[in-house]
């Protein structure tokens, strides 16, 4: 029987280990890439928003006035803000009474100062009530003229508003939290990985098509955040980014 | 007869020794063929749909060890070498740790044994008695003053601190010295006053006679180094520069069970790759034979 050359076997197989290890390598390498999900992702945004607050009303009957005002009102406006509206505006003491607002009259289409004199919540409810001059001298008790109310309250720079798709709840706890993009070396070099940030909205909760949030933990909003992805996301998940 | 007897009760201890020798590879090789549910159920307490029953009937679970699967599969090989390059990448950072390591042990321990040799110096053995002593410590002894060179040196979080200190291990030292001490010093002297320097002795006649010694040093140092874990862990500081042999238990106590098997074969082949070139001369080379 012919003797084995063992070194020349021994050589053979080392180069077919190497070749089929670096194969495996570049192949595992590829196949675990296309495995991880792709994301959007976007940075948070600042606005700087006026807010103007408006609601609709009937004008009511002069009632009497309340002494602590100066004289020249000739009547007060009872107005039911609609929910949505009071729950942005109407917390943290935003509408108070004394406060100035203009009202406008459908009938007229100018602006006529008034001065809010009372604001309350009963059955559901949220109503303000608003004195106001009249210098036409056209409205009387008991017009059921609707007026617009304006009251323009304070300019706010918003520096953490996230888009709407960006923000998520934990079903289970009512968290509210996002998940941002960070980066660390890797096995292979450079890899993206997403971490779970646990966040809260803040006043103005929401404003057209932003959230606006702050972190209790104080965490650094100038990651890039996950506004999209292809596959569901857990904390600590490797994605790719979508350029 | 008695010599009959005597021989098959020999045979039958070495047979019975080989045996026991090559069960836990087989043991690691048959079961790198078991499929993921299989290996779960049967050697973690994970509760699988094949559990579930019998821990119902108030019954313990226990390893349930095989030797052959119930189902043969190549899904732990699919996994390690097609889908997850992270054992691939321990696999590659053994290998540059190993072949370092092995080439300058075959570089550096040839020329230290003939210069313990051949060189005429008044305390040369007692100097390589204090080297040699060193083989006899554990390696955790020589790790804290390893350390503390390396630290020096400003190596540590580094594969230096690791295959410098290996390079100049004395056991490769020890082993071709002894080899060079059944040399005939005739035909050194003979080449000596043909006016043959050291060095032209060094390669021309002392190295071709070596061969032996030094594919049985490869094999030897090889074999050492491939399974390198203390070293590893004190030295190398991200995990993504350890070694396969210290990822094998983290693997294996996340319950990745079936592809710890496969990764584990899958270690056991460059060793096998060594010694099978090497496996002529490793009995002749560590043995002491007379020189050509």
């Amino acid at each position: 029987m012919k003797k084995v050359n063992c070194r020349k076997v021994g050589i053979t197989l080392a180069l077919l280990f190497i070749i089929g290890l670096t194969v495996s390598t570049i192949y595992s390498r590829g196949f675990f890439e296309r495995q991880k999900p792709f994301v959007h992702v976007t940075g948070v945004e600042s606005i700087t928003f006026t807010w103007e607050f408006e609601a609709r009303g009937v004008a009511g009957e002069l009632g009497e006035l309340s002494q602590r005002l100066d004289r020249g009102f000739d009547f007060d406006i009872e107005i039911t803000v609609p929910e949505e509206k009071y729950i942005f505006y109407m917390s943290d003491l935003r509408i108070y009474p004394g406060q100035n607002v203009d009202v406008t009259f459908d009938r007229h289409g100018y602006a006529i100062n008034g001065v809010v004199i009372n604001r309350s919540f009963m059955d559901g409810e949220f109503t303000l009530v608003v004195a106001i001059q009249d210098p036409t001298s056209l409205l009387y008790p008991g017009n059921p003229a609707t007026v617009t109310l304006e009251v323009t309250l304070t300019e706010e720079d918003l520096t953490n508003m996230i888009p709407m798709i960006a923000l998520n709840q934990d079903p289970f706890t009512n968290q509210h939290y996002i998940y941002v993009v960070n980066r660390r070396d890797g096995m292979w070099g450079r890899e993206f990985y997403v971490e779970r940030q646990d966040v809260e909205l803040s006043w103005p909760e929401r404003i057209e098509f932003f959230y606006n949030i702050f972190s209790a933990t104080g965490f650094d909003f100038r990651l890039p955040i996950v506004t999209w992805s292809d596959q569901e996301l857990y904390d600590g998940a490797l994605v790719r980014l979508w350029d | 007869m008695k010599k009959r007897l005597s021989y098959r009760f020999r045979l039958a201890i070495v047979v019975f020794s080989a045996i026991i020798c090559v069960l836990p590879v087989l043991f690691i090789v048959l079961n790198s063929l078991m499929s993921a549910d299989e290996a779960a159920s049967r050697y973690t307490s994970r509760v699988t749909p094949v559990t579930a029953l019998g821990l119902t009937d108030g019954n313990l679970h226990y390893v349930e060890a095989t030797l052959i699967p119930d189902l043969l599969t190549l899904s732990g090989f699919r996994d390690i070498l097609m889908h997850d390059p992270t054992n691939l990448r321990f696999l590659w950072n053994s290998l540059i740790l190993a072949v370092p390591i092995v080439v300058g042990t075959l570089i550096i321990s040839p020329m230290a044994a003939y210069a313990f040799e051949r060189l005429r110096a008044k305390h040369k053995e007692k100097l390589f008695f204090a080297y040699i002593i060193t083989m006899m410590l554990p390696m955790q002894a020589l790790l804290v003053p390893h350390f503390i060179a390396a630290n020096f040196l400003g190596i540590t979080d580094n594969y230096l601190a690791i295959i410098l200190p290996a390079i100049f291990a004395p056991f490769g030292v020890f082993l071709i010295r002894q080899q060079m001490k059944s040399f005939d010093k005739a035909t050194i002297e003979a080449a000596k006053i043909d006016g043959a320097n050291e060095l032209q002795i060094f390669t021309s006649i002392v190295l071709p006679n070596l061969k032996p010694t030094m594919t049985a040093l490869m094999v030897l140092s090889f074999s050492e180094v491939w399974n390198l874990v203390d070293q590893a862990v004190v030295f190398i500081r991200e995990v993504r520069f350890m070694p396969l042999a210290t990822q094998l238990s983290i693997a294996y106590s996340d319950g990745m069970i079936s592809t710890v098997f496969a990764i584990s074969t899958v270690f056991m082949i460059p060793a096998l790759i060594v010694f099978i070139y090497g496996q002529d001369n490793l009995a002749e080379g560590v043995g002491y034979t007379s020189f050509r």
